[in-house]
């Protein structure tokens, strides 16, 4: 378990807020919604695979 | 990790580059019609002071106003070869890959009357042309302050964004 | 040293999702929610060692080891659960995370019918 991945989505995170501010002061709202959109998904791909390995990891050790 | 570092690099350039050079068409669209505009009104002064031919004159356009290897006006110039004035005239605008279609539609609509009247008639068909492409103009200038700091910055965070999810 | 590294990334999960809570929430709730996982996966090396210790101990006994295992199921179960409401209530989501606490302590009484039948029967037997 490192701690790559929480940096990485706070990167993300701040990149998708520029790109969403510079969008939405250019006047394209939608772009900007959609790119917020992109990178939820993205986020929430990597969030959902290492809440897996959590669950995998709890279920072995408790024997569930 | 080198490899890594340096190809991360090199995303993030690439990135940049692409949208550098995207906002740089604006930045190119608005050059090239203030060009057309300075030429346009040297063409006017020529029909209105000498006799010389259209060929004579565009080749002087593309030689002092308009440097540019591949402008307009020389490539109507190599057309007038082949075909007549007005074909040769709007294939070359076809060619011109820096103007949008609203600029296409203001230099097809010019070269429609070149060399149909008389001195008068091609100089206020000139004028006018002149007005229209001054219009085309300010469109491009607002469409530059708008958008190219924007696609140069979102060049960069572009690329930004790739590393950050690549590694 | 796990301790001090637990406590680094506690913060620094806390400073990132603070910044984020500024531009984007969304992202403040999914860096809380990494941080949170990465902390419990950390301390996952101790609880498996007490584990092992627990199961090696019921061995020793005569007691019928099944329970044990029933009891560190249950601990799972809480853990998870605790977890995920933690996370509802974090993000503002105290409905939802009421929910999860509710379905968990069902899940955890149901499991451990069991246990509650053999005490109610041994009672009644002890009872003339």
């Amino acid at each position: 378990m490192d701690i790559n991945i929480l940096l990485k989505i706070a990167g993300v995170g701040i990149l998708i807020a520029v790109v969403h501010q510079i969008l939405s002061k250019a006047g394209r709202e939608d772009q900007a919604m959609m790119t917020s959109l992109a990178g939820m998904i993205i986020v929430l791909t990597m969030v959902v695979k290492e809440i897996s390995n959590l669950f995998e990891t709890v279920r072995t050790v408790f024997n569930l | 990790m080198i490899i890594k570092f340096i190809i991360s690099l090199l995303i993030i350039y690439i990135c940049t580059y692409l949208g550098i050079y995207k906002a740089q068409t604006y930045e190119i669209r608005e050059r090239e019609l203030k060009k057309i505009k300075s030429s346009l009104s040297f063409l006017k002064s020529k029909i209105e002071f000498t006799y010389e031919p259209i060929q004579e004159i565009f080749m002087q356009i593309s030689k002092s106003v308009y440097l540019h290897k591949d402008n307009i006006f020389l490539k109507t110039t190599e057309y007038l070869k082949e075909l007549e004035l007005n074909g040769a005239w709007n294939k070359a605008v076809e060619g011109a890959q820096q103007f949008s279609k609203e600029d296409k539609e203001v230099l097809y609509m010019f070269g429609k009357l070149l060399g149909k009247t008389d001195k008068n008639g091609q100089i206020s068909e000139i004028e006018i042309s002149q007005s229209f492409i001054e219009k085309q103009i300010e469109k491009a200038e607002q469409e530059k302050i708008k958008n190219s700091k924007l696609y140069k910055s979102l060049g960069i965070s572009l690329g930004i964004g790739i590393v950050i999810i690549l590694i | 040293m796990t301790i001090v590294k637990i406590v680094g990334i506690g913060f620094l999960t806390l400073i990132l999702s603070l910044v984020l809570k500024e531009y984007k929430k969304e992202y403040a709730i999914y860096c809380a929610l990494i941080g949170g996982m990465i902390i419990l996966a950390a301390s996952f090396g101790t609880i498996k060692e007490i584990v092992n210790f627990l199961n090696k101990i019921s061995e020793g006994t005569s007691y019928n080891s099944e329970f044990i295992g029933l009891l560190l199921k249950i601990t799972g179960i809480a853990i998870l659960v605790e977890y995920a409401t933690s996370i509802c209530k974090d993000s503002g989501e105290t409905a939802i995370a009421s929910k999860i606490d509710f379905a968990g302590k069902i899940i955890i009484i149901s499991m451990s019918i069991p246990i509650i039948s053999l005490t109610l029967t041994t009672l009644l037997e002890l009872l003339p």
